[in-house]
């Protein structure tokens, strides 16, 4: 008798725990997957928070041929892939591909929602105003710009500048035809501005390495 | 039959005061941790966040010279962390002010920000008197956005709670509504578990404090096991936003906020062992007592 009154006593805060706990959790169910793909989308990062602060840039490339038969390889995102020469206004950069604050002070960068060099349509880059495209506004028309790969060469000619506001998309958007857009901020005082210069360039030549 | 008699009852009523005892330990610790300012203005200064909001601030103004023209030393020279800390406070506590009605509405902030303004206006003046810019409307206007750019950027680097988000959401109105609620509730539950351990003592006189215990060390685990697992998965360190500051302090505080609970419901499972022991300590003195009268 004394035993059983013991082994009661043992077991009874478990059944207490586990009725509890499952009331809870059948009272919880419904709630928590409402919240719980909400929760998991605000709680996801993989790796540690240490890792999350560095981006790190893949180094894969991809080689792939056009529709006219020409090789072409497309870069990684952070790469630099090309390099660009203006000799009338003596820059010579390297181009990266991808458009970010970290990019942007190593070179000139690739806008990402732009074909990429060799491709038919609008190439578009970007620099800062106050380093790489310092002088973007001096090119003239005529002015040759030369984008160099690792798959090619190719060769522009200044046609025509323009300024826009930069929530104008027109100038960055996709095109028909074969062209070089540079562009950058506008400004002639200190401060942010909602001003962009763009350089349009029109293709004269690509030549593809074999 | 007689045992049985009493023990389904207190077992029933035991099963619910557990309940009343998580129901008025939660809303009381949530009152007390989550919706004062003070825990969150702690959580600030021990995880350094003014310091990681201030790095924030100048990596911003140290990118933005590349097309503002602007150096960041302009920016920088006219505030200090001690600046940054007095904006998260203020910010905190406007919102909290809201939250529990001491404000009719929510103010973000109005912090001087008298300094900058004179250190870009100077700059600004350098600036045109070495290339010959006209002091015109255009200048003044030029002026006039780049300062108050500065200050929103500024304020935003100092929101490391997201308060201007969530007040977007509505939720600080919602919560304000909902504040008025909160003390009844916990006079409510509190009550309740008074009249639940009273109906235990006055049907099971000889054995309210098993009862009574089991109550307090079946609320306690549940809220352990549910504590320890977020805190030993590491489940709220992968918080996806990659901001330093904002980082710290969210993770921060609902680090620390687990940590405190943690405590608290160990102290409460620490009380119901040390009213099970003196249970059954009574309970061998009471049978060797009955054994030697026999």
């Amino acid at each position: 008798m004394a035993k059983r009154s013991a082994a009661v006593m043992l077991i009874t805060p478990a059944v207490i725990l586990a009725v509890c706990s499952g009331i809870i959790a059948g009272a919880s169910y419904i709630p928590v997957q409402k919240i719980k793909a909400a929760a998991d989308l605000v709680f996801s990062a993989n790796a540690g928070h240490e890792q999350i602060n560095e981006i790190k840039y893949t180094e894969k490339e991809v080689e792939s041929q056009l529709d006219n038969g020409s090789k072409i390889i497309y870069p990684s995102f952070g790469a630099q892939y090309a390099t660009i020469k203006i000799d009338s206004i003596d820059l010579e950069a390297p181009v990266y591909f991808g458009s970010t604050d970290e990019l942007l002070k190593l070179g000139v960068c690739q806008y990402l929602g732009s074909v990429f060099i060799g491709e038919k349509g609008n190439v578009v880059l970007d620099a800062h105003c106050n380093t790489f495209f310092l002088n973007l506004g001096d090119v003239k028309v005529g002015d040759i710009i030369v984008l160099t790969t690792s798959y090619g060469e190719f060769t522009y000619k200044m046609k025509e500048s323009t300024i826009f506001k930069e929530t104008n998309n027109e100038l960055i958007a996709p095109t028909a035809d074969d062209r070089l857009t540079l562009y950058t901020c506008y400004g002639n005082l200190l401060g942010p501005t909602e001003d962009r210069l763009a350089v349009i360039c029109e293709l004269v030549e690509k030549k593809f390495y074999d | 039959m007689k045992h049985l008699e009493k023990y389904i009852p207190n077992l029933l009523l035991t099963i619910i005061l557990v309940f009343a005892l998580i129901g008025v330990e939660g809303i009381t610790f949530a009152k007390n941790q989550l919706m004062r300012s003070q825990p969150y203005i702690e959580t600030v200064e021990k995880n350094d966040v003014a310091l990681k909001s201030m790095n924030a601030i100048e990596k911003y103004f140290k990118d933005s010279e590349n097309y503002s023209g602007i150096p960041a030393d302009v920016y920088m020279s006219a505030i200090t962390e001690e600046d940054i800390k007095r904006m998260i406070d203020m910010k905190i506590n406007n919102a909290f002010d809201y939250i529990n009605g001491s404000a009719s509405k929510y103010d973000e902030m109005q912090f001087d920000f008298t300094k900058l303004e004179k250190s870009l206006s100077d700059y600004f003046a350098e600036f045109a008197e070495k290339n010959n810019v006209e002091i015109d409307d255009a200048y003044n206007q030029q002026l006039k956005k780049t300062i108050d750019t500065a200050e929103s950027e500024i304020s935003n680097f100092t929101d490391v709670y997201m308060l201007k988000m969530i007040e977007k959401t509505g939720a600080f109105s919602k919560l304000n509504k909902l504040y008025g609620f909160v003390n009844p509730l916990i006079y409510i539950s509190a009550g309740l578990t008074a009249m639940f351990i009273i109906i235990i003592i006055i049907i099971s006189r000889k054995n309210f404090l098993y009862w009574i215990s089991s109550a307090l060390l079946c609320s306690s685990a549940i809220a352990l096991i549910l504590c320890l697992y977020f805190k030993l998965s590491g489940y709220l360190d992968k918080l996806v936003i990659r901001n330093d500051y904002i980082y710290s302090a969210v993770t921060g505080m609902l680090n620390g906020t687990i940590n405190k609970y943690i405590v608290l419901q160990t102290g409460i499972f620490a009380f119901g062992i040390i009213l099970m022991a003196i249970y059954i300590i009574i309970c061998k003195k009471t049978s060797s007592i009955d054994k030697n009268s026999n």
